[in-house]
C-alpha cells in the first residue's frame, strides 16, 4: 500500500499529466496521419473508378483530334488558323484527362498542355523547309520565344501519340489489375 | 517490341512523306498478308525507306462482341516485306499508322496539284466579296 501510494497517490499528479499529456500527443499525430493515409487511398480508388469508366472516350477523342491534326499538315499553311483551334480544343481535352490520372502517370500530358498553352499565344508562321545548318537547328530555339512554327505543331502531334500510348498501356495494365 | 519507338518510327515516316521525302506507289500485285477473315479495302501502297521496302494497307475484320455477333473494324497494317511481298515483320498498329495512311492517300492521290490546276484559273472576281 506504502508503494502504491509512494508510486502512485504520492506521485505528484502534475507528472502523471505530462506523461499522459504525451502520449495523447502522439496518438493525435498517428490519428492525424492514419486519416491521410486513409484519404490518399480513397481519392486512389476514386481516381482510378474514374479512369475506367471515361479513359476509353478519352483516348477516342485524342485519337479524333491526333488525325485532324494530321489531316491538317498536309497544307500546314492554309490550315494554321485550324490548327490553332484544333490544339486548343485538344488542350481541353488533356486538362480534363490530367484530372483522372495521377500525378506521376500525368508528367507527359502536363508538358504537352503547357506546350500548347505557350505556342497558341504565338503568331503562327509559314512554312518553311528545313534546313541541315547548324545555325538554323540552334535558332529555332530563338524564333520560338516570339512564334509557333511547322516543326512546333509536328512537336505537339509526336507528344499526343506518346500520351496516348501511354494512356493505352495503363488501360491495359487497369485490366490485368 | 517498344511501342514508343515504333509511335516515333512511324511519325517521322509521316512527316517524311508529307515534306516528299518518302514517296509511296501503289502496289498492283498478289494480295498482301491477309488472315482469317481479314478483307483489303483500296489500294496497296508500297514505299522504300533506307534500303528497306514497307507496305501499308487498310483492311476489315470482325470485332465479336458475343460468340455469333461481330461487326466490321477497319484496320491498318504497316509491314517490311522482301522484294517478294512476303511479310517480313509487322509494325504496330496504332493511330500513327492510321495518320500514315491518311497521308499516302493524299500525296498518292495528289490532291495538291488537282487543287493547284482546277483552281488556277480562278478569277478574284468570284474568290473575293465584292464589297
Amino acid at each position: 500500500m506504502s508503494i502504491t501510494n509512494d508510486k502512485f497517490l504520492g506521485w505528484q499528479l502534475d507528472t502523471w499529466a505530462n506523461i499522459l499529456e504525451v502520449i495523447g500527443f502522439l496518438m493525435s499525430i498517428a490519428g492525424i496521419l492514419i486519416s491521410l493515409f486513409i484519404k490518399s487511398e480513397i481519392s486512389r480508388l476514386k481516381t482510378s473508378y474514374i479512369f475506367e469508366k471515361r479513359i476509353t472516350a478519352h483516348i477516342k477523342k485524342l485519337e479524333s483530334h491526333a488525325g485532324q491534326l494530321n489531316s491538317f499538315l498536309n497544307d500546314y499553311d492554309a490550315n494554321r488558323s485550324a490548327i490553332k483551334t484544333e490544339i486548343s480544343v485538344c488542350e481541353t481535352e488533356l486538362t480534363d484527362l490530367l484530372s483522372k490520372v495521377g500525378y506521376l502517370q500525368g508528367r507527359k500530358t502536363r508538358r504537352l498542355i503547357r506546350f500548347i498553352k505557350r505556342r497558341k499565344k504565338r503568331p503562327f508562321i509559314a512554312y518553311s523547309p528545313g534546313s541541315s545548318s547548324a545555325l538554323i537547328y540552334f535558332s529555332k530555339h530563338v524564333t520560338r520565344i516570339y512564334e509557333t512554327s511547322y516543326n512546333d505543331i509536328w512537336v505537339i502531334y509526336n507528344s499526343l501519340l506518346e500520351v496516348i500510348t501511354q494512356m493505352k498501356n495503363f488501360k491495359l495494365n487497369q485490366a490485368k489489375g | 517490341m517498344d511501342s514508343v519507338k515504333t509511335t516515333k518510327a512511324i511519325a517521322k515516316i509521316n512527316r517524311e512523306t508529307k515534306d516528299g521525302k518518302i514517296i509511296w506507289e501503289i502496289d498492283r500485285r498478289a494480295s498482301p498478308s491477309l488472315r482469317g477473315d481479314e478483307v483489303l479495302l483500296d489500294n496497296v501502297y508500297v514505299g522504300k525507306i533506307t534500303d528497306r521496302m514497307f507496305r501499308l494497307y487498310r483492311y476489315q475484320t470482325k470485332y465479336f462482341v458475343d460468340e455469333d455477333i461481330f461487326h466490321w473494324v477497319d484496320r491498318y497494317r504497316l509491314e517490311i516485306i522482301d522484294v517478294r511481298g512476303n511479310s517480313l515483320w509487322e509494325l504496330f498498329d496504332n493511330q500513327a499508322v492510321a495518320d500514315l495512311y491518311n497521308t499516302v492517300q493524299f500525296k498518292t492521290a495528289d490532291v495538291e496539284g488537282f487543287y493547284k490546276d482546277f483552281l488556277a484559273d480562278e478569277d478574284d472576281e468570284h474568290s473575293v466579296l465584292p464589297f
